[in-house]
C-alpha cells in the first residue's frame, strides 16, 4: 500500500528537481600521502653533491633574510635533477636548509606535478594529449612509445630508461603532435619519428630536439613563410626624409 | 617564519581588536579616524581595517562562516561568508575585506542568500551524507548553515554513492579521530597548530580536487593542545576518540566548573549523562584560558570512573577491608583519640579544595596539632607564605602577553602550564616578545635565548655581568616567571630572594605602569595557593621530622610520602583515587573528585574560582570537607560548620578573597617581602636548574585523575613510540 504512495512521491519531486549530470571525477594517479618503501622511507639519506651545494649557496643569496623559503621551489628542483626523482629524505634536507618545518615542504612537493615523487626512469616522456596534439593524432604517438619502450603509460619501463606519461599542453600546438623527453621538446612526430627517438634515447644518444621529419626550424609555418618574408627594413624606414 | 610583519597586523585586526601595545599610543588618533559603514542599513563606526564581518559582529549581525575564526588568521577559502554590498557587481567574503567609508552591507539580500545556497551546495558536493553515524551530529556547523542557509531540495542524485570524492583517513593519535572525507578543507585545524599550537606537522597535501588535510607523513599530532582542533573542526572530520559514539549533544546535561588539573584553572564545561562524565569541553574565559583547554584536562575524564575509592576501608591485619563509613570514622576517632598535643599533622595533596583544607586546618589545630603540609614545599626562610606576592602569578595570565621581555626561570610553561605558554607564544607571535630561559633547554614551540641551567645566572643578571641583563633593562614591561618547583631546592629560598631583587631591580629602572608587576610565580598544583592562603606553611620533612602519631593526608599522592618513613604513625587518607595516598594508609575515607563537588580553588594568579558538582560521587564517597566535619563531631572537636554557606564564611574569616569568585585579588607588599628576603642565609646551590616535565610524555600523567586514565595512559605510549620513528 505504501510502495505506490512512495513512487509517486518520488515522481513528483522529480519534477522539481534538476537532475545534475555528472561524469566521474577526474583525480590524480599520485598519491599525496607518504607510503614508506624501500626506495623511499626517511631513513635513506640524502646529501647534496658539492656542484650543487654551491648552486644552493647562489640560491639562496637571491633571497632576503626572513624570506628564504623562497628558495624552496629552485631548491626541490635541483634535488629532483641530482637523484632522478624527489624522495621524502630529499624534501627533509630542503626543510633542514630552509629551516621550515618539514610538512611546508611536503605541501609544495605535493602541490607542483612536475616534482615526482616515486621512482622514474631515466627519461621522463611526456606525451601532450590535450585537444590540438589529440586532433594531430596523438594517440599514434602514444601508441608507438609504449611500443617502443614496452612500457605502460604511467608505468617505469623494466631496463629503468623510459616513464611514460600522458601531460595536459605543453604549449607547443603549433607543432603538434609532440612529446617532452626530460628537459627537451621532440615536436612534429609520426609514429616513426617517435620509435627513432626512443630507440636513440636506449642507445644512450641524445637525438637533436625541436621538430623532427619537418623543414621549419620552430614554429614557422611548416609550408614556408607566408608573411614576413622580405628581409626586415633597416633604420630610417619610413622616416621623413627631412629629417 | 610566521612572525612577520603582514601576518603580525592581520592577525591582530582579526582578533577582533587592537595589540594592547599598540592601543596605548593610538587611541585617541583611533577614535577620530573611525569610519561608518551600515550594515543591513544599521550604522556603525569602526576603525579602519575592521573587516566586514566584524562590523556585522558589532551590530549583532552574525554571518554565517566556516574557515574564520577570531582566534586565528583569516584565511578567505570556505567563501560562505559571502555577502552583497551596494553599488559592488560581485559579493565580497566578509570575513578577509576590510570595510570603506559608507559602504551598505546587505547581509539578508536575495543576492546573498543565492551566494550562500552555491556555496552550500558546493560544499555538500563532495561531503559525505552521514550525519547519523557522525559524531558531530547535532553539534555541526556544517548541519546548522545547511539548515539555516542552504537549498530546501537537493540536486544530488547520484544515490549509488560514485561520484562523491573520498580521502584515507590520517592516523594522528589517540586523543583524535579523522574521518577526512568529511573535511571541508577549512584548513582552521592547520591554522591551530601553526599559529597556537607551534606544531607545524598539519598542512594541505595535493591541489585542485586531490587537496587534502593532513600531516602527508604518518606521524602523531605532538601538541599538548591537540584537543582544541576537534572544537575547531566546523564538521565531524576530527572528532575526539575517546567520546567517538558515546553520547549526542542534546542527550547530555552540561555544568560549568573548572579544571584543577593544573594551576590555570582554565574553565570547563562537563558534559554528563545518568551520573557519567562524558567528556569535557572548553568554556571561554578570556582572562584565563580563552577558547582553549589542554589535552590533559580535556581527555582525563575517563580517570574519574577508574581506581575510585567507593567505600570508606579500614587495614586489618595488614590488609585494607571495606567498612561502612560508621565503623571508620569511630576508627578513626578511636586512633585519634587522647593525643598528645602536637601529635597530629596533615599533608594536603594537589587536588584538594580550599573548604577541605580550611575543615582539615581548623581539625588538625583542635586535636593541638600545628604541621599542616603541602606535597610541594614552599620556602619558609625570607617572608615564607607571610606575603602573598611571593607565590602567585602577580600580574596575571592575561597580561602575560603584553610583556616585551620574558624571563623563564627553573620552568617548563609548555607543559606545566600549557595556557599559559599560549599567551607566551601569542606575545612572541604578535608583540615581538624577547624570552630568555634559565633551566633547560627544553622545545617551547617558539624560539627563545637559552642562558643556561645554573641558578648564580640570576645574580649575573642583577649586577649587569650578564649579556642578557642589557635586554631586560631596557624592557619597558619586563616579567620574570619563576617556576615553583625550584622553591623545593635545598637553596628554594635564597632563589626566590635573588628573583626578587632582580625584579626590584628591573621594576625600579623601568616605565612600566603602575600596576605591572615584574615578579611572578608559576604553580603546578591547583590546590597549592588556596593552601598557601588559608595558612599550610610545613613541609613534608618536617612531618617526617615530627613523627605524628596521627597522619591526614588530604589527597597526598606524591611518591616522596613513604611508610617506612612513618613507622608508627596512623596515617587516614582522605581522597577521591586509590593510588599512592591510599595504599599506605590505615584508614582510608572516600572523597569525592572535582567534578562531583561545588568547591574553591585558588589558581597560579591568585584567583578564586570554584567548581560545580555535575554529578554525584560515586558508592558511599563524600565531599571531603563533609567527612573531616563528621570526623570531628565523633573525635568530639565539633567543627562550627554544617553546611556548604557557613564553611564558606569560615572560608573568608581565614581569607576574604577565597569567596570572590572571579576575581583575582592582587599580591602587594613587594618591597616588604624584599626586605624579609634579603636576610636569606645560605647562597645559591651550584646544582642546575631541572624542570620535571621537560617532554610530551611527561605531561599527561602527573596526578591522580591522570594516572587512571587510560586515555592518558595510550598518550604517553603514542609519544614514546612516536620518538622512536624518524619523522
Amino acid at each position: 500500500m505504501f510502495l505506490p504512495l512512495r513512487v509517486s512521491r518520488v515522481l513528483a519531486n522529480c519534477k522539481n528537481a534538476r537532475g545534475l549530470h555528472t561524469s566521474s571525477i577526474f583525480t590524480s594517479d599520485q598519491l599525496f600521502v607518504h607510503r614508506d618503501s624501500e626506495v623511499d622511507n626517511p631513513s635513506i639519506p640524502f646529501e647534496f653533491n658539492e656542484a650543487n651545494k654551491k648552486r644552493i649557496e647562489a640560491l639562496l643569496k637571491i633571497y632576503p633574510e626572513g624570506h628564504k623559503r623562497g628558495a624552496m621551489i629552485p631548491l626541490l628542483d635541483l634535488a629532483q635533477r641530482q637523484h632522478g626523482w624527489l624522495p621524502i629524505s630529499a624534501m627533509h634536507k630542503v626543510a633542514e636548509i630552509l629551516n621550515v618545518p618539514r610538512m611546508r615542504v611536503y605541501e609544495v612537493a605535493t602541490f607542483y606535478t612536475m616534482f615526482n615523487r616515486r621512482p622514474m626512469g631515466k627519461y621522463h616522456v611526456q606525451i601532450c594529449t590535450c585537444t590540438p596534439c589529440w586532433l594531430r593524432d596523438s594517440d599514434s604517438i602514444v601508441e608507438a612509445v609504449t611500443k617502443a619502450t614496452n612500457c605502460k603509460v604511467g608505468e617505469i619501463s623494466a631496463d629503468k630508461l623510459f616513464t611514460i606519461s600522458e601531460v595536459e599542453c605543453l604549449g607547443a600546438c603549433a607543432n603538434a603532435p609532440m612529446f617532452q623527453v626530460n628537459d627537451d621538446y621532440y615536436e612534429d612526430l609520426t609514429p616513426e619519428t617517435a620509435t627513432t627517438i626512443i630507440n636513440a634515447l636506449k642507445k644512450g644518444e641524445r637525438p637533436p630536439p625541436g621538430p623532427q621529419n619537418s623543414p621549419r626550424f620552430a614554429a614557422d609555418p611548416a609550408s614556408g613563410l607566408t608573411s614576413l618574408t622580405s628581409p626586415p627594413p633597416g633604420p630610417g624606414f619610413g622616416v621623413r626624409s627631412d629629417l | 617564519m610566521l612572525r612577520l610583519p603582514v601576518i603580525k597586523l592581520t592577525a591582530g585586526l582579526q582578533n577582533g581588536r587592537i595589540p594592547v601595545a599598540r592601543l596605548h599610543t593610538t587611541s585617541s588618533k583611533l577614535q577620530q579616524e573611525l569610519v561608518e559603514v551600515f550594515i543591513d542599513d544599521k550604522p556603525v563606526q569602526v576603525p579602519p581595517g575592521t573587516t566586514v564581518l566584524q562590523a556585522a559582529a558589532k551590530v549583532g549581525v552574525e554571518i554565517p562562516r566556516f574557515c574564520y575564526h577570531e582566534r586565528l588568521a583569516v584565511a578567505g577559502n570556505c567563501r560562505m561568508c559571502l555577502v552583497e554590498i551596494e553599488k559592488q557587481i560581485k559579493p565580497v567574503a566578509a570575513c578577509a575585506m576590510p570595510v570603506m567609508k559608507g559602504w551598505r552591507v546587505k547581509t539578508n539580500s536575495d543576492l546573498t542568500r543565492k551566494a550562500r545556497e552555491g556555496v552550500m551546495e558546493f560544499l555538500l558536493v563532495n561531503h559525505p551524507l552521514d550525519c547519523p553515524i557522525c559524531d558531530q551530529g547535532g553539534e555541526c556547523d556544517l548541519q546548522d548553515q545547511s539548515m539555516a542557509f542552504g537549498s530546501d531540495r537537493s540536486r544530488f542524485v547520484d544515490i549509488n554513492y560514485t561520484g562523491k570524492r573520498a580521502v584515507e583517513d590520517k592516523d594522528i593519535g589517540p586523543l583524535i579521530k579523522t574521518i577526512m572525507t568529511r573535511c571541508i578543507h577549512c584548513t582552521r585545524c592547520i591554522r591551530f597548530a601553526s599559529e597556537v599550537a607551534g606544531i607545524d606537522d598539519l598542512g594541505t597535501t595535493g591541489r585542485g580536487n586531490d587537496m587534502q588535510v593532513g600531516t602527508y607523513v604518518e606521524k602523531m599530532f605532538l601538541s599538548e593542545l591537540s584537543g582544541n582542533i576537534i572544537d575547531l573542526c566546523p564538521v565531524g572530520a576530527l572528532t575526539s576518540k575517546p567520546y567517538a559514539f558515546v553520547a549526542r549533544p542534546w542527550e547530555t546535561r552540561r555544568t560549568d566548573s573548572i579544571d584543577v588539573l593544573d594551576a590555570v584553572g582554565s574553565n570547563i564545561v562537563i558534559s554528563h549523562r545518568t551520573n557519567e562524565v562524558l567528556r569535557i569541553l572548553p568554556r571561554v574565559n578570556e582572562e584565563i584560558n580563552e577558547e582553549w583547554l589542554s589535552d590533559k584536562a580535556r581527555f582525563s575524564c575517563d580517570g574519574l570512573k577508574r581506581q575510585r575509592l567507593i567505600t570508606p576501608m579500614i587495614k586489618i591485619n595488614g590488609k585494607l577491608e571495606a567498612v561502612e563509613w560508621e565503623d571508620a570514622l569511630v576508627a578513626t576517632a578511636r586512633a585519634i583519640q587522647d593525643i598528645a598535643p602536637n601529635k597530629c599533622a596533615a599533608i594536603a595533596g594537589k587536588l584538594v579544595d580550599a573548604e577541605a583544607l580550611v575543615a582539615l586546618k581548623d581539625l588538625v589545630n583542635r586535636l593541638g596539632g600545628e604541621v599542616l603540609a603541602t606535597e610541594q614545599s614552599f620556602p619558609k626562610d625570607g617572608a615564607g607564605i607571610d606575603i602573598r606576592s611571593s607565590y602567585v602569578l602577580n600580574n596575571t595570565i592575561a597580561a602575560v602577553e603584553e610583556a616585551d621581555v620574558v624571563l623563564l626561570i627553573g620552568t617548563n610553561p609548555r607543559y606545566e602550564a600549557p595556557l599559559v605558554n599560549t599567551r607566551l607564544r601569542k606575545g612572541y607571535i604578535h608583540g615581538e616578545q624577547t624570552i630568555g630561559v634559565i633551566g633547560p633547554n627544553v622545545d617551547l614551540t617558539y624560539d627563545y635565548e637559552h642562558l643556561g641551567q645554573s641558578a648564580d645566572i640570576v645574580t649575573q643578571l642583577r649586577n649587569g655581568t650578564h649579556p642578557f641583563s642589557n635586554t631586560l633593562k631596557s624592557a619597558k614591561k619586563p616579567l620574570i616567571i619563576l617556576g615553583v618547583d625550584q622553591l623545593t631546592r635545598k637553596d628554594g629560598a635564597k632563589i626566590l630572594s635573588e628573583t626578587q631583587l632582580l625584579a626590584q631591580a628591573l621594576g625600579e629602572n623601568t616605565k612600566a605602569p603602575e600596576e605591572w608587576k615584574v615578579l611572578n610565580i608559576l604553580h603546578t598544583r591547583a590546590s597549592q595557593v588556596a593552601a598557601l592562603d588559608v595558612g599550610y606553611s610545613s613541609t613534608v620533612e618536617e612531618v617526617k621530622e615530627q613523627q605524628p602519631k596521627v597522619l591526614f593526608l588530604l589527597g597526598a599522592d606524591d611518591a616522596n610520602i613513604k611508610r617506612e618513613d612513618f613507622p608508627n604513625t596512623c596515617i587516614i587518607y582522605i581522597g577521591s583515587h586509590g593510588d599512592e595516598g591510599a595504599s599506605i594508609a590505615d584508614v582510608i575515607l572516600p572523597g569525592a573528585a572535582y567534578t562531583e563537588k561545588v568547591a574553591t580553588y585558588v589558581n597560579t594568579e591568585g584567583r578564586s574560582q570554584q567548581t560545580c558538582a555535575a554529578i554525584t560521587p560515586p558508592g558511599m564517597a563524600r565531599p571531603d570537607w563533609k567527612i573531616i566535619r563528621a570526623l570531628s563531631e565523633i573525635c568530639g572537636v565539633r567543627l562550627p560548620y554544617d553546611d556548604l554557606a557557613e564553611v564558606r564564611s569560615r572560608l573568608e574569616e581565614i581569607a576574604p578573597h577565597l569567596v570572590r569568585y572571579g576575581a583575582v585579588e592582587s599580591a602587594n607588599y613587594f618591597a616588604q617581602a624584599l626586605e624579609l628576603s634579603k636576610q636569606v642565609p645560605g647562597s645559591l646551590s651550584s646544582n642546575p636548574l631541572e624542570v620535571k616535565q621537560e617532554t610530551l610524555d611527561q605531561f599527561f600523567m602527573t596526578d591522580a585523575i591522570s594516572r587512571a586514565s587510560q586515555t592518558m595512559a595510550k598518550c604517553v605510549q603514542a609519544v614514546i613510540k612516536q620518538r622512536e620513528s624518524n619523522l
